[in-house]
């Protein structure tokens, strides 16, 4: 699994450091989410844990390997991305979007086989949106667009599969769609599972474990209901926030708000 | 129609059209004699002539223009993809310029040297400097990278005048000519240089062709798929460039082809570039030799073909540009 020790970042040119001394693990079959103020450096450590961004000091392990050791093939066969909605150049189609999974196992020479086919449906089957296989993905809502993008990183057949902010830009209908689905299919293959949020109650719905992140450091780090309350949410985003129960849940607000 | 019969239609269009071509020509010969020529059944005094005419001008000038259109077409196609970006081609981008230096060089001062090694010199730094200046804030935008083109193509258009002004007259008038983007010259010679230039560089697009999609997806999200970027990125742009670097030196800068086909090929097919790249070629073959034709046959003088695709090509982006305005100036 994923462990990070004492990673620190700064940029090239720049003194400011971004990331400072942060450490924390992944737990096989969780689902952690990191959750953080804008600059806090969520989107900083995301990029390195993807390999995107190269660390100015520190540890990235990945079982037992480093993960700078790693190719990005490599990488690619160990950890699935689903990127921040974006548009594509051309038009394809969703099941050619979702073929892309296939990259790192198809050869260099090679176009993707019968297997790939067959596990890129499968993967539209499991985010349930096989209806729209032969769409032209840029004519498909955001919400079905951030479903391509899970049904991708699940065809390439990954243990971990990270995801960026991946309800940023959906209504929240969309929101809560892609976060059940991503929770169910975990639990199906016993994916273990990373994302950014910016929603403590999205983050305290459905992830296992969270880490808070502030001004480059790790806050604090663990079991979500343990780490997302009302004290340390309210010292890192700077509000009087308080817990509400309903029902057995457990929801953030602003004070006086409920 | 099936996109499947389309796609057929388009694999065939080289053949069909190139084979009406031969028919045509400023010197009358009876279809049935060109049909017998072809056969090897016309005999007598007047069929060496006539053989002549059919077999080393018409055959190997659409041969030519076949290989020519091809390999500018799956160039841009693979130009497009790489750089995501279906406004550029080899010439937008300056390649052709860079090529078009490196042949008025060697044709001026080094004429010992086959004019192919510095087309592709040429071709290489053109497109390295446009990729750099278009570079300086991290990922590449589309119009920053059509401004670098310009920039680009108009240095090397410079110093290609440089070079006229400096030659003898002799070389002068051979650069002129052969700048202006034409046929006219071709003989069995070119064919084979083109055939296998332009083959060595096809080699490469055609089996990697399935991963210029996630290339396609943008440096980052490319290299999460399992891309090895530089590498990968390095092959495709090379071997665009080896082959737009052949096309100019066998017939001059001829641009637009690689900027509509593949358009018109997607259009018909769709994006992926498993079936955009072989259905480029076959339908950039297909409308080069078409536009030749029309080149050799719409007057009695033998026009550039680059006149007529520019007539067409420069509408045709403009069109594109209308369709894709709000995607291209956010860049």
């Amino acid at each position: 699994m994923l462990s990070v020790t004492g990673l620190n970042f700064t940029h090239k040119s720049s003194t400011r450091q971004i990331l400072n001394q942060v450490c924390f693990a992944l737990e096989p079959g969780q689902l952690t989410v990191i959750l953080g103020p804008n600059g806090s450096g969520k989107t900083t450590l995301f990029k390195c844990l993807c390999g995107l961004w190269p660390t100015s000091s520190g540890s990235i392990k990945l079982d037992s390997r480093e993960l700078t050791s790693l190719s990005s093939a490599e990488l690619a066969r160990i950890v699935a991305v689903v990127p921040q909605d974006h548009e594509p150049p051309f038009a394809y189609s969703v099941l050619d979007a979702v073929l892309l999974g296939r990259t790192a196992r198809v050869g260099l020479f090679a176009s993707p086989g019968s297997l790939d086919y067959e596990l890129a449906e499968a993967a539209l089957e499991d985010v349930g949106i096989s209806h729209l296989k032969d769409k032209p993905y840029t004519q498909i809502s955001g919400g079905e667009r951030q479903l391509t993008l899970v049904a991708r990183a699940l065809a390439q057949d990954t243990p971990l599969m990270f995801l960026d902010e991946p309800t940023s830009h959906l209504d929240y209908r969309n929101q809560t769609r892609v976060l059940t689905t991503v929770r169910r299919i975990m639990a199906e293959k016993g994916l273990t599972v990373l994302m950014t949020l910016h929603d403590p109650n999205l983050a305290l719905h459905y992830a296992d474990r969270a880490v808070l992140l502030e001004q480059g450091r790790v806050y604090c780090n663990g079991p979500a209901h343990e780490v997302i309350t009302a004290e340390n949410l309210s010292r890192m985003y700077d509000l009087s926030l308080e817990v509400v129960r309903h029902d057995g849940g457990s929801f953030i607000c602003l004070k006086g708000a409920a | 129609m099936t996109k499947s019969s389309k796609s057929t239609l388009i694999y065939l269009s080289p053949l069909i059209v190139g084979g009406i071509a031969l028919f045509m020509g400023a010197y009358a010969i009876a279809p049935s004699d060109v049909l017998r020529i072809l056969t090897g059944q016309l005999a007598g005094e007047e069929a060496e002539t006539l053989k002549a005419i059919v077999l080393s001008i018409r055959l190997p000038r659409i041969l030519l223009a076949g290989i020519v259109g091809l390999g500018l077409s799956v160039s841009g196609a693979t130009l497009q993809g790489i750089f995501r970006n279906p406004l550029v081609d080899p010439y937008i981008l300056g390649i052709s310029s860079g090529a078009a230096l490196g042949c008025a060089v060697t044709i001026g001062f080094l004429p010992w040297l086959p004019v192919q090694v510095m087309a592709f010199a040429g071709g290489l730094l053109a497109v390295s400097l446009a990729f750099a200046m278009a570079r300086t804030q991290g990922e590449i935008t589309r119009l920053a990278l059509i401004l670098s083109g310009v920039i680009v193509s108009s240095f090397f258009t410079a110093l290609v005048s440089a070079v006229k002004f400096l030659v003898d007259p002799h070389a002068l008038q051979n650069i002129v000519y052969w700048l202006m983007g034409s046929f006219a010259l071709a003989d069995w010679q070119m064919v084979t240089i083109a055939a296998i230039g332009i083959g060595l560089g096809a080699i490469p697009l055609v089996a990697m062709r399935w991963r210029l999609n996630a290339l396609s997806m943008g440096e980052e999200e490319a290299r999460l798929l399992g891309v090895n970027l530089r590498r990968e990125r390095f092959i495709f742009i090379a071997s665009a460039t080896l082959i737009a670097a052949i096309a100019v030196s066998v017939s001059g800068i001829i641009g637009w082809i690689g900027l509509m086909v593949p358009h018109l090929v997607r259009m018909v097919s769709g994006p992926n570039h498993k079936s955009l790249i072989p259905l480029s070629m076959a339908g950039g073959a297909a409308v080069m030799i078409l536009s030749d034709t029309i080149a050799r046959d719409l007057t009695a003088f033998d026009l550039p073909v680059g006149i007529i695709t520019a007539v067409i090509g420069a509408p045709f982006f403009f069109y594109l540009m209308k369709r894709q305005s709000s995607q291209l100036w956010r860049g």
